[in-house]
């Protein structure tokens, strides 16, 4: 007789069905159940299975050797984490202090690029040297010296040149 | 510490209490090595599993909401997420075939015990044993946490972040595999019930 059986994944769900899934059952396989006997056999099969596996876990899990826990492993990833995360807000922190230094110094107009490169120029002893000459007379042309008024004096003024008109021409008589 | 509830217990923790943090590891430490290594089959990557776990949870610890559940069901959503991605790393290695035989192998030092050993006393349940570590790590996962864990289906689902019918086809298909492994190992046989009561008599 060409019998046909259940699937053994419906088999093996269907002896897995507790109270509350008897209503998702489906009752072609409780109907099919009823009359196939090598059916049945695998459903007790998985059945007697699910018990047998709860019992073998249970008694591995007891059997197995469980090493001493280690707290400090726990503790010292822990405690490292919490060390890379200060460093890490750290050098944030320094890193923006910093940038807030170099963007108010780039925007004062004080201590501008130019006015720095000139404070540069001038504290820099080639640059004293070159400009000491310009500023050594020192002379104030609001008020000159007694000395300075003698040298001006004593200088003897340069020739002016006479300009000499050449005679202007009689006008022509023009007779009406 | 020890007449607190776990939530006074995850307060301290939280408040920075060292002591309340080591109390929490010392008493799930034992339960979850034991998942851990029914999950993986090898006690050192069952440790060092548990110890990742236990350093997420700690380091996470505000994000633990006890209406949710327990402490520990936080933390075996952990766990076997951790289990998940070392079992991964395993994979990527091409080492899991050996790794799978660790536990089953009788040990040498007669003070330790090991599972095997010990159900090579009772008989029968060292070929569920041994079987239950041939089949797919997946089904694997979802047995142990059905029937070692106790847990139903619907939070099977939600550790194993799929659908409450693929948690159901998934241990019905870890039984498949197991039927089909205690069939084959006893040839000639036909019903796995009665090979394994056959082997309890003798």
């Amino acid at each position: 007789m060409g019998e046909i059986h259940l699937s053994e994944i419906d088999l093996a769900r269907f002896s897995q069905s507790d109270g509350n899934e008897a209503q998702e059952t489906d009752a072609r396989q409780v109907e099919h159940l009823r009359w196939c006997a090598h059916c049945r056999s695998i459903v007790a099969d998985h059945r007697w299975l699910q018990e047998e596996v709860t019992a073998t876990l249970a008694i591995a899990a007891n059997a197995l050797p469980v090493p001493r826990s280690k707290w400090w492993v726990v503790r010292e990833a822990l405690s490292a984490r919490q060390r890379r995360q200060e460093t890490r807000w750290r050098v944030s922190a320094v890193a923006s202090v910093v940038l807030t230094i170099c963007l108010m110094l780039s925007t004062s107009p004080v201590l501008s690029t130019a006015a720095i490169a000139r404070s540069a120029y001038t504290s820099s002893p080639e640059a004293g040297a070159a400009t000491a000459p310009v500023s050594a007379p020192s002379i104030s042309i609001v008020t000159p010296t007694p000395a300075v008024v003698r040298q001006v004096q004593a200088v003897t003024p340069l020739p002016t040149p006479v300009l000499k008109l050449p005679p202007t021409p009689p006008l022509p008589k023009t007779e009406i | 510490m020890a007449d607190l509830t776990d939530g006074e217990i995850v307060a301290r923790a939280l408040a920075g209490d060292e002591g309340a943090q080591r109390a929490l590891y010392e008493t799930h430490y034992v339960a979850a090595f034991r998942l851990a290594c029914l999950l993986l089959q090898d006690t050192c990557d069952a440790e060092e599993a548990v110890q990742d776990a236990f350093v997420y949870v700690l380091r996470n610890l505000h994000r633990y909401d006890s209406d949710r559940g327990s402490f520990w069901a936080w933390l075996r959503v952990v766990l076997v997420s951790r289990c998940h991605n070392r079992r991964r790393r395993r994979q990527v290695h091409l080492v899991s075939l050996e790794g799978l035989e660790v536990v089953a192998q009788p040990s040498s030092d007669p003070q330790t015990s090991d599972p095997a050993s010990v159900l090579e006393k009772l008989g029968a349940r060292r070929v569920v044993w041994e079987a239950l570590q041939r089949i797919s790590p997946a089904s694997r996962d979802a047995l142990v946490l059905r029937y070692y864990e106790g847990l139903p289906y619907a939070e099977i689902a939600e550790i194993l972040d799929c659908s409450h019918d693929a948690a159901r086809a998934r241990v019905a298909y870890g039984k498949v595999q197991l039927r089909r492994l205690l069939v084959a190992s006893e040839e000639g046989e036909v019903c796995v019930g009665s090979i394994v009561r056959a082997t309890k008599m003798t």
